[in-house]
């Protein structure tokens, strides 16, 4: 049992938090004020991680890339998402398309477009699913009929692929050049054995971005509906075997659950460090109310909660790093846990700050919004703890090694 | 007059025509400045400014228990709106029951008559403890009186103070030293307009929007003794009465956006299908909507027999005083947030009316008191207290 981070990690951690520090955080303070949700997009956030490197961080060594671990990337995650969720959000995507664009393509689907990815410095990227009537039912597969799940369509014809359908609350719908689309190649089926991965770069005739949502948080990321209108691309850009696009989603996904984490560690300690200042800063009667009982049961509380959920979710991105056989259970566990603790937390900060914690100049309101938004990012909590429920019947319940 | 079914009824009928169909598009307005004047015009207009004064005096002559459940259902429309009323409510009863006759006959009288005018009531405790805005900040300190010959001078800031520029009278409660240095209360009844008083910039808060709240600045303001509210030995009487109505008020509010939690999140979950059946019939979303319905009911009653006893003559509990706004707020803060979750990343979105419940329910954990420091008060009260701790209900 050894926590210590690598001279490589500790050196990312720094580089990611000096980065948030003084470009992401001031800037999202004022982006996430914008009113309009298609006006927030942090591009020159966006170029300036290229700089850092901490966009290609998932791409391998031998391409380029930095070919970060999970664990390496829930630290430079947390970092990046104590400036701001939605920004880490952004990121986030560019480290798993890009390690999909790198290691699950072919040799000519990597020379086409991997390239571009690593050359183009505001190069983000999409994944889509989720669909306005399909949420929960991905995340913990219903197949009793075929026509739950996912409706978009990629027909085969002649030399394309025909895409019909649309896509909701895509992250980065509206800015990616590149979207790595799940749709359904045999409908007949549960979407389970009828889906496959494409490659679909967005500036092709038939996909538009649509509405983007107005949300109650994380608004630097947009959450965009995707439009397939007789959308054609090359029969080439299939991602992987026809129709296994379920096993394939499962081996690029993994590590996601363990990202929860840090994404759900960066407001909350983002709030605890708010919190710390504030009470420093402030006095009642003459005193400091860091000094104050009530005032320090709640910042040890909030503190708890932190450690707690990060250890979990390190101990999980070390599973996934091993190939442990309990890394998918460990990574749901991280889903739920850090996402109610982040919960906690923003809350025990919001009734010891009282009135000012509900104006919203205090940084207090928006990470508030921002942390609610991870009770529902990757999926619904009791849906992780049902998925949770399946593997652990699966392994008879026990904790037995 | 009973607060009857009947009343109850125009009310919620009121609430559904004139106030869910229009909230919606106007608190999401980023203007801080949407002050929804035509509400307020129109609840006025049905009389629900009146309930709570004296049948003698043009009201409905209900009482606290009458109120809550009235701002409880303003709140079910909007959390904003029920707080600008609820301030009304409150600032008329104070002035029946403390106001000299001049003093309710005129404010009343205008009162009564005019659908737009709006009270505050500004009454904060009495410091210490964790109350954040005591040493905010060293450069505009908290309003302080001054005695003089015939009146008060009055200089400093009150902060977060509801209806603020919008009201035409202002109850505000500001403390002076008296010859043996102690700190006292004066109780000021003011009109809009006074010299000496202005408003700072409107507020801008994550939710009940459309409630109006701004600081009041005094400089040199002079108030005329005719102004004060009760004689000079009424004012800690009227201060202790003054919180706990707020306490209560707001706990009817919080108790509001519960509600309205619940019915967004059945709604909901009747209507979205997953898992091949509507929400409602998984075991997971039916107890989620059970243990909603718990802590809702649960905190309505704490707060109705709280008002139910301060209706009632006779020695009573302080803590109720207190308590009921604790934990109004933290279940609408919990069931809101569960509510939250059972919408998925849809009650994220702005388009469904669910994440304004969210942002309602955070703004009145925040509103008035902190928390802790009313458990911090109740705690000192039954430390204080010879009855012994657990209450028994006769």
């Amino acid at each position: 049992l050894d926590f210590t981070l690598t001279p490589q990690q500790l050196e990312l951690q720094r580089i990611a938090r000096d980065f948030a520090n003084h470009d992401i955080r001031p800037l999202a303070r004022r982006l996430d004020r914008v009113a309009d949700p298609a006006a927030t997009y942090p591009v020159e956030l966006v170029r300036k991680s290229s700089e850092l490197g901490l966009r290609t961080l998932k791409i391998p060594v031998e391409y380029g890339g930095l070919g970060a671990d999970c664990l390496t990337e829930v630290v430079v995650l947390e970092e990046l998402c104590a400036g701001d969720l939605g920004f880490g959000m952004t990121l986030q995507h560019d480290w798993r398309e890009g390690e999909i664009l790198a290691r699950y393509t072919t040799g000519e689907q990597r020379a086409r477009f991997l390239p571009e990815f690593l050359a183009d410095p505001t190069y983000v990227t999409s994944y889509a699913i989720t669909e306005p009537d399909s949420g929960s039912d991905n995340s913990l597969p219903y197949e009793a009929t075929p026509a739950a799940g996912p409706k978009t369509t990629a027909e085969l014809r002649g030399d394309s692929w025909v895409i019909n359908g649309r896509k909701a609350f895509i992250s980065n719908g509206n800015v990616a050049k590149m979207v790595i689309l799940w749709a359904r190649t045999d409908p007949a089926v549960p979407w389970t054995r009828g889906i496959s991965g494409f490659l679909v770069p967005t500036d092709i005739v038939g996909f538009r971005a649509g509405r983007v949502e107005d949300k109650l948080g994380i608004r630097l990321n947009q959450n965009v509906e995707l439009i397939f209108d007789d959308c054609r691309i090359p029969r080439e850009n299939l991602l992987g075997e026809l129709n296994k696009g379920r096993q394939l989603m499962r081996k690029v996904g993994a590590g996601a659950k363990a990202k929860e984490g840090p994404k759900a560690l960066g407001p909350a300690r983002a709030a605890y460090e708010e919190l710390v200042a504030w009470t420093r800063r402030r006095s009642i009667g003459g005193r400091p109310m860091v000094d104050e009982q009530l005032v320090q049961t709640v910042l040890s509380d909030m503190r708890i909660e932190i450690e707690m959920a990060r250890s979990l979710t390190w101990r999980a991105a070390w599973a996934v790093d091993n190939g442990s056989p309990d890394a998918d259970a460990l990574e749901d566990m991280v889903k739920v846990g850090a996402s109610a603790a982040a919960v906690r937390v923003v809350t025990d900060a919001l009734e010891l700050l009282g009135a000012h914690a509900a104006l919203r100049d205090n940084p207090i309101e928006k990470l508030l919004r921002d942390s609610l938004g991870m009770l529902h990012a990757g999926s619904g909590n009791e849906i992780a703890r049902l998925h949770l429920a399946g593997l652990l019947k699966a392994e008879g319940l026990t904790m037995d090694d | 007059m009973d607060f009857n079914a009947e009343v109850h009824h125009w009310i919620r009928e009121f609430v559904d025509r004139d106030v869910r169909p229009v909230v919606h598009e106007l608190e999401a307005r980023p203007d801080a400045d949407i002050f929804p004047w035509d509400i307020v015009e129109k609840a006025n207009a049905i009389g629900i400014g009146a309930l709570t004064l004296s049948e003698a005096s043009g009201g409905g002559g209900f009482g606290l228990l009458a109120a809550a459940m009235t701002i409880e259902e303003l709140a079910r429309g909007d959390a904003g709106i029920a707080m600008t009323l609820s301030q009304s409510l409150h600032g008329a009863e104070l002035v029946e029951r403390f106001g000299s006759d001049s003093q309710r006959r005129q404010v009343l009288g205008e009162y009564l008559a005019n659908s737009r005018a709006l009270f505050t009531v500004s009454a904060d405790g009495p410091g210490g403890g964790l109350s954040l805005d005591a040493d905010e900040d060293a450069t505009s300190p908290g309003a302080t009186a001054q005695r003089i010959d015939g009146g008060w001078i009055v200089n400093g800031v009150k902060r977060f103070v509801l209806n603020a520029d919008k009201a035409r009278f202002l109850v505000v409660f500001v403390p002076w030293r008296g010859s043996s240095r102690d700190v006292l209360t004066t109780c000021l009844l003011l009109e809009s307009g006074h010299a000496g008083l202005e408003t700072g910039p409107a507020r801008d808060t994550v939710g009940r929007r459309l409630a109006r709240e701004a600081d009041l600045h005094f400089t040199d303001c002079y108030v005329p003794d005719e102004d004060a509210l009760g004689s000079g030995d009424k004012a800690d009487e009227i201060l202790a009465q003054a919180l706990r109505t707020e306490n209560l008020f707001a706990a009817a509010c919080a108790v509001g956006v519960a509600a309205a939690a619940c019915e967004q999140a059945v709604a909901w979950t009747r209507q979205r299908v997953q898992g091949g059946k509507p929400l409602i019939e998984h075991d997971t979303v039916a107890v989620s909507l059970g243990r909603m319905k718990m802590q809702l009911d649960a905190a309505r009653a704490y707060l109705h027999l709280a008002c139910d006893a301060l209706d009632h003559p006779g020695e009573r509990d302080g803590t109720l005083g207190l308590l009921p706004k604790v934990l109004a707020s933290q279940t609408a803060w919990r069931v809101a947030v569960e509510a939250l979750e059972l919408h998925g990343g849809w009650g994220y979105m702005r388009e469904v009316p669910m994440e304004k419940l969210v942002r309602d329910a955070a703004s009145l954990i925040a509103w008035d008191e902190p928390n802790r420091q009313l458990l911090l008060e109740a705690g000192r009260l039954i430390k204080a207290s010879d009855r012994a701790v657990v209450a028994s209900i006769d």
